[in-house]
């Protein structure tokens, strides 16, 4: 149903049918506010997603698209995205899989031009180009070079390795991780937080992870 | 008999609470807001909190914002907010409904764009958007919307180089309307390294014709570096009683990262298109600091809002260090004299508010305070009026409602 002005004047008078109803409020919760062509490609997808849900992005790299040859957003494509990617960190060699070892230590670089995502038991990650992240969490420290997005799926703390500050990542919050050379500390911002950077900062984060 | 006689008792309690159950959420309707404050809390909700007088007295009444997109970069006038959507670029107008939720009302399409400033033409219906495109932050567009009706009058280029030399991100830092003729002023900013950047020595000053946006005159000013900002997050200009223009220049760590050069307050004078190049207010030479944010509250007096260069380190703590400053400024003598409130925290904020001879303070002061403060122009006193709000983190503005 298409959203315009006489509707959304109904609306205001409470005078829509549960048709109409139903679909001025998915309107306004939209993400996506029905403009988005979900046939795109991925990288269109995780644009939309990336706040939402980092997990829908996961197999956002480049690779991961030459792999499928028709990459859309489903559920089991999503599956077989996450091998993909799987299968570049393994390529890329950084990163090393065991059972035991997916808990206690997270690994990987992406060399790659564009955003690479990762899903874990216990976080989701995506990695800018050029970066590397290391999360460990038997020892408790997080180090990194360039930025990463993380998203934990419950609460952990860890350590900069550098400063030996600690800091609370909790459950469902989105987190943005900066390390830069001249810094001694790895800067930690949540999703909210971000808004507090310089614009033109925001603006060079929202373009490497695609968030608009 | 006896056993019967508690549980009717509960009963009675519960009907009762029923009753008030049902009535509670009309008591939304029953206030009559004239302030809203937009919060950012600790659980990363945000919401408004409208109140009905500033003081402790007086209905209050939170909600929620219409959409989980919904930011601080908002528009306000007379009841209305008007939102740009980065994620779809929908240009949309909220309005608060019978119980004072905030309602999406009507949007209008733009083309891609982030938001980079507003000014309501001639203080009439019509606001005019200035945007830069997204993938390059290069080129820039204005917007003309006639509120009234809520309609796209017009979207068109402005015709600005995409770059200086390597300098290759746009901002429009301050927009203002003489004569129907368009002023504008603007800058350009570049990356260093992967998340470094810089912006240029050199401010521009541009007066297009409203009509055709032909560029009439265009000035070069190298006292200062990054004009204004994003004035849906903060003001950084104004027209005194004269009609005098005076804006800021942010050059500071927040805003242009051009450290070499001063927070400056520069004055257009009435009917002039250039550039008074016999003024500039150096704050930097006389606070030692940088300063974001300009609050014009009569008779040559403003305020400004001024960080502290040894109580923070960087961005991981820019935001969240109590060292925010506020100065009462006098544009004529260039004297400063700073407000006894206690220091802030949040970088970048619309939380000053003047209403008569009073100016406002929303402050986020250290103990998880969240207090308005009122200074009285007329003779100085400062007073702490009323407490917010404690789940709140950060007051990010302090708004009229009318």
């Amino acid at each position: 149903m298409d959203i315009n002005k006489a509707l959304l004047e109904k609306y205001e008078l409470g005078q829509c049918n549960d048709e109409e109803l139903a679909a001025v409020h998915a309107w306004l919760d939209a993400e996506d506010w029905g403009d988005l062509d979900m046939e795109k490609d991925v990288n269109e997808a995780i644009k939309d997603g990336m706040w939402a849900d980092i997990s829908s992005s996961v197999g956002t790299a480049p690779i991961a698209q030459t792999v499928l040859s028709t990459p859309r957003i489903s559920t089991i494509k999503k599956y077989w995205l996450t091998v993909a990617a799987a299968c570049i960190v393994a390529i890329i060699g950084g990163y090393y899989y065991s059972p035991e070892e997916d808990l206690a230590v997270f690994q990987a670089t992406n060399v790659e031009p564009d955003v690479i995502s990762f899903s874990k038991d216990h976080f989701d990650v995506v990695l800018s180009p050029n970066s590397e992240a290391n999360i460990d969490f038997e020892s408790g420290n997080i180090s990194l070079t360039g930025n990463i997005i993380l998203r934990p799926k419950r609460d952990f703390v860890l350590q900069d390795g550098r400063s030996n500050e600690s800091f609370n990542f909790k459950q469902g919050e989105v987190y943005f991780v900066s390390e830069r050379e001249e810094q001694k500390k790895l800067i930690i911002l949540s999703k909210r937080e971000m808004i507090f950077l310089p614009p033109v900062m925001q603006r060079r984060i929202k373009q490497q992870f695609h968030i608009s | 008999m006896k056993l019967f006689r508690p549980s009717l008792y509960f009963g009675l309690l519960s009907v009762l609470g029923l009753l008030f159950s049902c009535v509670s959420p009309d008591s939304s309707k029953e206030i009559l807001p004239e302030y809203a404050l937009y919060l950012l809390n600790e659980d990363g909700s945000n919401t408004f909190f409208l109140k009905e007088s500033l003081q402790d007295t007086g209905k209050s009444l939170e909600i929620d914002v219409p959409s989980k997109e919904f930011t601080r970069e908002y528009i306000q006038k007379k009841g209305i907010f008007y939102h740009f959507k980065e994620r779809n670029d929908y240009f949309i107008r909220y309005q608060l409904d019978a119980n004072n939720q905030m309602v999406a009302t009507d949007s209008i399409l733009f083309k891609d764009g982030y938001l980079e400033n507003y000014l309501w033409k001639n203080d009439t219906d019509t606001l005019l958007l200035f945007t830069v495109e997204k993938k390059t932050t290069a080129h820039a567009r204005m917007y003309v919307v006639d509120t009234k009706n809520f309609t796209l009058l017009r979207e068109e280029p402005l015709p600005f180089p995409s770059s200086i030399v390597d300098f290759n991100l746009l901002s429009i830092g301050v927009v203002d309307f003489v004569d129907d003729k368009l002023w504008i002023a603007y800058c350009y900013s570049k990356f260093l390294t992967a998340d470094d950047y810089t912006t240029s020595d050199t401010m521009y000053y541009a007066t297009l014709d409203f009509s055709s946006l032909e560029v009439l005159n265009l000035q070069k000013d190298t006292r200062s570096s990054y004009p204004g900002g994003i004035n849906t997050v903060q003001s950084y200009s104004a027209r005194n009683e004269q009609g005098d223009f005076y804006f800021m220049s942010c050059p500071g760590v927040a805003l242009g990262n051009n450290l070499t050069k001063p927070t400056a307050i520069f004055r257009k004078k009435k009917g002039m298109h250039e550039v008074d190049t016999s003024y500039m207010l150096d704050i930097s030479s006389i606070i030692h600091n940088h300063a974001y944010g300009f609050w014009y509250i009569g008779d040559q007096k403003a305020i400004i809002r001024s960080e502290q260069r040894n109580l923070y380190t960087d961005f991981s703590n820019h935001h969240l260090t109590f060292q925010f400053e506020y100065y009462l400024v006098d544009l004529s003598t260039k004297k400063l004299e700073k407000i006894n409130i206690p220091l802030d925290k949040g970088t970048r904020k619309e939380n000053v508010l003047v209403q008569g001879n009073d100016v406002y303070f929303a402050i986020d002061s250290e103990g998880n305070k969240h207090e308005i403060w009122r200074y009285a122009i007329d003779n100085g006193q400062v007073e702490r009026i009323s407490s917010v709000s404690n789940s709140a983190s950060y007051i990010l503005r302090l708004g009229f409602l009318k």
